[in-house]
């Protein structure tokens, strides 16, 4: 057996061992498109689902690359994906060009794409949707030994599918908030120049849950803090509610985010000469119409601390606080970098929950975490490599601060 | 220390260089500035003794009203330890400049002590010659080439025996000449302030000596100094090169002084009882003299008396002798008078004879020529009928007309002709025949005159006799009046001589009268000279030398004066900088342990022990302590000295002004400074160091936040966020608050203290002459003519001033420490007016009485020597005598001089009669020198004084020192400013960093930010500055009393526009330094809130 076969053995074989041991469907075909795409050394893939209330569509599940496809679509017959969908057979674009599918060469605009596979994948019972491998323009086109390859673990995960396990309902973005295109950010120290975001690409919709996950350093508090305001891209653009903020001054930047954004800080932050209560009354004071600030401490179950200074609460007392402190703006959005990460289990739980509450009622959550598991909390998952964003998860299900485990 | 622990030392003081730096500074500032003050003094007193030795200054001057005898000079030369010995001579002259009068201290130039140091020119070497004190040339206008003539003698220093009033030929008492040029300008050890108040006194009315000059020896009269030497000045080289301001100087000088004043002793009595027995015998010859012009007196009136009788005499004589020659003369001329009359009568009967005659002869002579021309016509007539030339009616008409004019021509003559008919035609030729005939001989024809018939020719003759009679007596009668008018002119002459005679004899009398007259004057006027001359010998004093020492100069007293300032100065500056310096040390020690806590902790987790750990801050900060010590003793001797000594230099007359540095005192305060700052290190780090390194490597613990005790008050929730906001975070960060309330109190009290300094010492001129002085000119009177002072001071009023007539004079005053200072005694005149314009404020005892016994002295006395009311004070009367006044009162005063008030009764009791010799006037919005224009001519006028100007200039003077102070405060307040409140600031910012780039992220704009921070700042800094201005105002009055001179006391009291000055610069000082450090704020990156 020559060595090319061994692989392909090999790779078929780990996306069975993925689907074998996935707890969930999301996660096995999560795992094994990231296990086909590894394999077939393809820059990018997507899971399109077909849409149970809209059946002439197809939309993105889960996608890996440095694009934000989760407003993208697909109708039958259109573009490769709609295409494959339709006729169910697959499609094999080694040369793609741009000019005869610009459906997908708008969802991929942030990677240009120079060679495309799409498999379509279905259980017994149904059509489920289409698999995209994706290729930039700089890696080279795909071979028809690679897309075998994808065809057949496509169709491995496929089968994987129990009949009876119906796919969630699609997640339904709200209106876009926030629009990155091709932000990069570099820092420089001396002559040495330090590129951070190398082109991130993400959309921020109304009411979602975004979570922003990634090792120490790849760009993702940065990219917290351009969302924030409080720093500006080195390049790409920068949109608020249809604003362009990308070269916003600071007092543009400073009224962007007294009026729209709360933050939660890892380390709490609060004033530790001001009680609960002055710590929110302080910030209060810049808008408006602030909510109450006794409100915004019963919100995180506080009311009775609020005389209570910083130093005489607990870190999770603190977090509430903080929580309570970003909230009482009545901000479009909160960021929260590790709002966690300094808590022990059950406390982080305990500010969980309140964050949990805080995005039913309906306000925009962007939080920076390390920890897997809150991320099953989110409405999206953004995985960040190396400056850009890697991975984007839509979370059809997403599980209850209590549910998690760590 | 071992070499990594050196270079983590390094790396320490690198990282946190503006703590470092902090301490460096306030350690460079407390050193510098002391040092700087303090050597201030000794740089004053060098300079001082480089000009006592380039000017061979004396160590001792010995002065001896009596003057030294040339026998008591070399007897002192030979005493132990002197080595040179040179005397001198000094009197007051007055000169003119410019329409103003001056009194000039002229003194013997020394030849080998007190060298005169020429600034320009030559000295004098003749007697014409004269050298003129820089400063005193400078105020007076005078230049070399100048002549300088003297007016008047004003006395000399040893005018205490009044010696005798003869003039020499310049017309002056005690220099042989009184017309000077100007050939030098100098400098003089004996005067190295520039000031005329440390002159010396003069005679003078004022008693103020204006210039000094220094001519020959020989140009003093030495008669005048009863030829001994008033003062003598000593050298001693045992003494050379030792500073006159030492202690060793002192003690040496000691040494030498007490054989000298017991040889003084000896001496003086010596020289007592040889004056006192001239005295007693010129006292002798004037008494003899007197007796014997009284006696001549005498004999003088005795013979006005004769005189007087022999002139009456002669008068009486005189008018006998007239009488009876005017009586002659009036008989003679009653005769002559008779016989004119007749002679007159005799005279108008022969005209009237002669008259007639002549009418006679005229008519008879007329009708003649007139009878004979008739004749020839009627005959020429008859011819011409006859011949026929005529014709008949020509003949008939001639002949009717010859008829008519012949009628006519002998009407006369028919008088005296007989018989002559009348003249018709028919008769004609024949009467005019016979008229013709008959008055041929007219002059024997008898006529009538005066009814006697006489022929003409008898007439003639008698007449002729009778006019020889006339004239005889005519010639009789001349004669007569010749002899008449002679007698009357004779008898004239005789009464003229008789009269001049007795003018010549009453002239004489007169004469005589006036020698007497003058004679008793004086007689009059020499007894009581001789009476008082008596009296002076009665009482006259036993002086004893007096050997003054360096330190006895009134130039070097003051540079001991200024020096004590400067001294006391530097230790009142140095406590501030020295306490705001150790919290600066102790704050910023303790925030570098408290950011490096987390090192710490490593430290001593890794086997550090606690003691090495403390050593290497210990290390920290002594080095910053050194390096602060080394950099602000330059900065002192440089800077500091620099300021001060410019100002001091402007003082003296010294040529050089050396920085002074002296290794004791560096040293010393270093030393000081160092175990300050190290106790202070040690208290800032040894809590932390105490602590486990498990506590300390959990990093710095976040401020304790509890609940206090004001938070339960109900209005506590009804305050503003802001203010609980402020209030919490100055509650919660002690250290800050302490250090901040310290930086900007620091940099008020400088402001505020440098100020109140400042302005008490202007202060008090102001006070005074608000509450004590009404007045603020002086007019100082001669005593002579008697009644001048009345007219000056009318004149003066009439200028429209105020015034009031006092005795005003200076005493020594007896101190309680054993010297004498000069005290000023005023005498009121006219109560009334006295207390329009002098008011006797007493702030304890009674209120002035006019007719109090005692004496109300003023409170800088009582303050500095503790006395108090009931008390004695000593005060030599001038007279030899010692008077001991109780203190009834104790006055306001404010001036730099001490003063006593006395009613006219109680001073008459101690000291004799009062003799006003001042009119204080108060002269408004009038300018003193028109004051001086309307009285200048007025006999008696001797001066007048500008006093408010003149004492707004010693307060000037002293306010120079406290100006130069308070350039250095404010630098000072500048730097600490820069220091502590932007230091702070920054820190301050540094530790909010956090805080506010979360509130920025939250929406806080950078102005927001700003005025989050700033409101703490506001808070503190007025908390700092009301600090300021308490510490201000109590530093200032310590501080001014430090430069108190012993005959003053300053206003010390908070001044209001010090403290309105401190409040606004220490607030612009620290919203700069905030604004300066706000600027960071700009700089926050919001994404630093990652690194947090």
């Amino acid at each position: 057996m020559d060595n090319s076969a061994l692989q392909v053995y090999k790779a078929i074989g780990r996306v069975q061992n993925i689907i074998a041991n996935a707890s969930t469907l999301d996660e096995a075909l999560q795992e094994s498109l990231k296990a086909i795409v590894e394999h077939a050394g393809a820059d990018g893939g997507a899971i399109w689902y077909a849409d149970k209330t809209d059946e002439n569509k197809l939309r993105p599940f889960f996608w890996i690359g440095p694009v934000d496809l989760t407003s993208r679509s697909h109708v039958l017959g259109d573009g490769s994906v709609g295409r494959v969908f339709e006729s169910q057979k697959a499609e094999r674009l080694f040369e793609f060009d741009p000019m005869q599918d610009v459906e997908t060469a708008i969802d991929f605009k942030g990677m240009p794409v120079g060679s495309m596979v799409c498999v379509p994948f279905s259980n017994n019972v149904e059509d489920l949707g289409v698999i995209q491998f994706v290729n930039g323009v700089e890696s080279g086109s795909f071979t028809d030994e690679g897309a075998d390859v994808m065809e057949i673990m496509a169709m491995m995960a496929a089968i994987a599918i129990e009949d009876n396990e119906a796919l969630a309902e699609p997640w339904e973005p709200g209106k876009v908030v926030m629009e990155l295109r091709d932000i990069t950010r570099e820092f420089q120290n001396g002559d040495i120049v330090t590129k951070v975001l190398k082109g991130v690409n993400l959309d921020v919709y109304e009411g979602e849950f975004l979570v922003l996950l990634g090792e120490s350093g790849c760009g993702k508090s940065t990219l917290l803090n351009i969302i924030g305001g409080m720093d500006s891209a080195t390049s790409g653009t920068f949109e608020y509610l249809g604003q362009d903020l990308s070269n916003a001054t600071q007092e543009e930047l400073t009224d962007f985010r007294r009026d729209n954004i709360g933050f939660i800080f890892q380390s709490y932050n609060l004033m530790p000469n001001l009680t609960a209560l002055q710590n929110l009354k302080l910030i209060a004071e810049l808008v408006n119409e602030p909510m109450d600030s006794d409100e915004a401490l019963e919100i995180v179950g506080l009311e009775e601390r609020k005389k209570n200074y910083p130093s005489q609460m607990s870190g999770g007392q603190q977090q509430r606080v903080s929580i309570a402190r970003a909230l009482v703006k009545n901000p479009k959005i909160i960021l929260a970098d590790e709002p966690t990460a300094a808590l022990d289990y059950a406390t982080s739980i305990e500010v969980l929950q309140v964050l949990e509450e805080v995005v039913k009622g309906g306000t925009t959550m962007v939080m920076v975490t390390h920890n897997e598991e809150i991320t099953r909390m989110a409405d999206r998952v953004v995985r960040m490599r190396d400056g850009r964003m890697h991975e984007v998860t839509i979370n059809r299900r997403p599980a209850h601060a209590t549910d998690l485990v760590w | 220390m071992k070499p990594m622990q050196i270079t983590d030392l390094l790396a320490n003081i690198k990282s946190t260089f503006v703590s470092f730096f902090s301490i460096f500074m306030f350690a460079a500032l407390g050193v510098g500035v002391f040092l700087g003050i303090s050597w201030a003094g000794p740089a004053l007193e060098n300079a001082a003794f480089g000009m006592h030795n380039e000017g061979s200054f004396h160590n001792f001057q010995i002065q001896f009203p009596y003057g030294l005898t040339k026998d008591d000079i070399a007897q002192l030369a030979e005493t132990e330890g002197v080595t040179q010995v040179e005397p001198e001579r000094q009197s007051f002259q007055t000169m003119r400049k410019d329409g103003r009068k001056y009194t000039v201290k002229v003194q013997s130039l020394g030849q080998d002590i007190d060298v005169p140091i020429i600034v320009e020119g030559e000295l004098p070497t003749r007697s014409g010659e004269i050298a003129f004190h820089a400063e005193s040339a400078k105020q007076l206008g005078v230049n070399i080439g100048d002549t300088i003539t003297f007016e008047k003698d004003a006395g000399a220093s040893n005018d205490v025996l009044g010696s005798e009033e003869t003039e020499n030929t310049s017309g002056m008492k005690y220099l042989v000449r009184d017309s000077f040029t100007v050939t030098a300008i100098v400098n003089n050890a004996d005067y190295v302030a520039k000031s005329s108040a440390t002159y010396g006194f003069s005679s003078s009315p004022s008693g103020a000596v204006d210039a000094l000059a220094w001519v020959n020896g020989s140009v003093f009269d030495a008669s005048a100094f009863q030829n001994g030497y008033p003062i003598v000045n000593v050298r001693c080289d045992s003494l050379a090169g030792m500073n006159s301001f030492s202690d060793g100087y002192i003690q040496a000088s000691k040494a030498i002084q007490e054989p000298i004043e017991a040889l003084g002793t000896t001496l003086a009595t010596a020289r007592y009882d040889d004056l006192h027995s001239q005295v007693q015998k010129k006292i002798d010859e004037g008494q003899a003299k007197l007796d014997e012009a009284e006696a001549k007196i005498a004999q003088g009136e005795k013979e006005i008396a004769d005189g007087e009788q022999q002139l009456i005499a002669g008068r009486e004589e005189l008018q006998q002798k007239q009488a009876e020659g005017e009586a002659k003369l009036a008989d003679a001329y009653q005769k002559l008078v008779s016989g004119e009359a007749e002679y007159q009568s005799g005279l108008a009967d022969y005209d009237m004879y002669r008259s007639a005659y002549n009418a006679i002869d005229s008519k008879l002579a007329e009708a003649k020529n007139e009878a004979s021309e008739m004749l020839v016509e009627y005959n020429q007539t008859e011819s011409d009928y006859a011949s026929g030339k005529i014709t008949e009616q020509e003949y008939n008409k001639r002949l009717d007309a010859l008829v008519t004019k012949s009628n006519n021509a002998l009407e006369p003559a028919r008088e005296y002709i007989e018989g002559l008919p009348t003249v018709n035609r028919s008769n004609l030729g024949s009467v005019l025949s016979y008229a013709s005939s008959t008055l041929n001989d007219y002059r024997n024809i008898s006529v009538t005159i005066d009814g006697r018939a006489m022929t003409l020719n008898e007439a003639q003759v008698e007449l002729d006799a009778a006019k020889a009679k006339l004239d005889a007596a005519q010639s009789e009668l001349s004669s007569g009046w010749n002899l008449y008018y002679e007698g009357q002119a004779t008898l004239e002459r005789e009464v003229a001589q008789g009269q001049q005679k007795l003018v010549d004899g009453e002239a004489k009398i007169e004469d005589a009268k006036r020698q007497v007259e003058d004679g008793k004057q004086q007689v009059a006027a020499n007894k009581p000279k001789l009476e008082e001359a008596k009296a002076q010998l009665a009482d006259m004093a036993k002086y004893n030398w007096t050997v003054m020492p360096r330190a006895y100069n009134t130039g070097s007293h003051e540079v001991s004066t200024f020096s004590g300032v400067t001294n006391n100065l530097s230790i009142s500056m140095a406590a501030l900088f020295i306490i705001v310096g150790l919290l600066v040390s102790y704050f910023a020690v303790s925030r570098i342990v408290h950011e490096q806590v987390t090192q710490i902790g490593t430290k001593k987790a890794l086997g550090f022990r606690q003691r090495e750990i403390t050593n290497g801050f210990l290390w920290y900060s002594g080095i910053a302590v050194l390096a602060g010590a080394i950099v602000g003793s330059i900065v002192g001797f440089v800077v500091v000295e620099g300021i001060i000594g410019g100002v001091l230099s402007g003082m003296f007359a010294f040529g050089k002004y050396p920085a002074y540095f002296g290794w004791g005192l560096f040293l010393a305060i270093t030393a000081v400074e160092l175990l300050l700052v190290l106790g202070a290190t040690y208290l800032a780090c040894r809590k932390i160091l105490k602590e486990h390194a498990v506590d300390l490597l959990r990093g710095e613990k976040p401020p304790e936040g509890k609940t206090r005790f004001y938070e339960k008050w109900g209005i506590w929730d009804n305050l503003p966020l802001l203010i609980q906001t402020i209030v919490n975070n100055c509650v919660n960060d002690k250290r800050r608050v302490l250090s901040t309330i310290v930086g900007v109190a620091g940099c008020t009290a400088l402001i505020v203290t440098a100020l109140t300094l400042n302005n008490d010492v202007m202060k008090s001129y102001d006070r005074h002459y608000e509450n004590v002085y009404g007045f603020n000119a002086i007019v100082y009177a001669e005593n002579e003519p008697e009644g001048a002072i009345a007219n000056l001071e009318a004149a003066i009023q009439d200028s429209g001033c105020t015034t009031a007539q006092v005795s005003m004079k200076s005493y020594l005053l007896m101190q309680p420490n054993g010297e004498s200072g000069a005290v000023r005694i005023v005498v009121p005149v006219d109560e009334d007016a006295f207390a329009q314009l002098y008011h006797v404020h007493p702030i304890s005892g009674s209120e002035f009485d006019p007719s109090g016994e005692g004496a109300w002295i003023s409170q800088a006395y009582a303050e500095h020597f503790g006395a108090k009311v009931g008390d004695i004070v000593t005060i030599d009367g001038g007279d030899g005598m010692h008077h001991e006044v109780p203190i009834v009162g104790i006055s306001e005063f404010w001036l730099t001089y001490n003063e006593i008030v006395m009613g006219k009764g109680f001073f008459e009791k101690e000291f004799g009669s009062v003799k006003p010799n001042v009119v204080l006037s108060q002269t408004g919005d009038i300018a003193v020198a028109d004051v001086q224009k309307a009285i200048s001519s007025i006999e008696g006028f001797d001066s007048i004084v500008d006093d408010a100007t003149y004492q707004y200039g010693n307060f000037a003077t002293f306010s120079s020192v406290s100006s130069a102070v308070v350039l250095i405060y404010i630098i000072l307040a500048l730097l600490m400013a820069i220091v502590v409140l932007l230091n702070l600031n920054v820190m301050f910012i540094a530790e909010k960093k956090r805080e506010l780039i979360v509130l920025m992220i939250n929406g806080f704009s950078v102005k927001d930010a700003r005025h989050y921070i700033s409101y703490d700042s506001i808070v503190l800094t007025a908390l700092g500055i009301i600090a300021g201005i308490i510490l201000g105002c109590i530093m200032g009055s310590v501080t001014v009393m430090s430069i108190e001179p012993i005959t003053a006391v300053f206003v010390k009291a908070p001044d209001a526009m010090a403290i309105l000055i401190g409040i606004v610069g220490s607030a612009l000082l620290a919203i700069v330094m905030a604004l300066i450090a706000l600027r960071r704020i700009n700089n926050f990156e919001l994404t630093d809130i990652n690194r947090f």
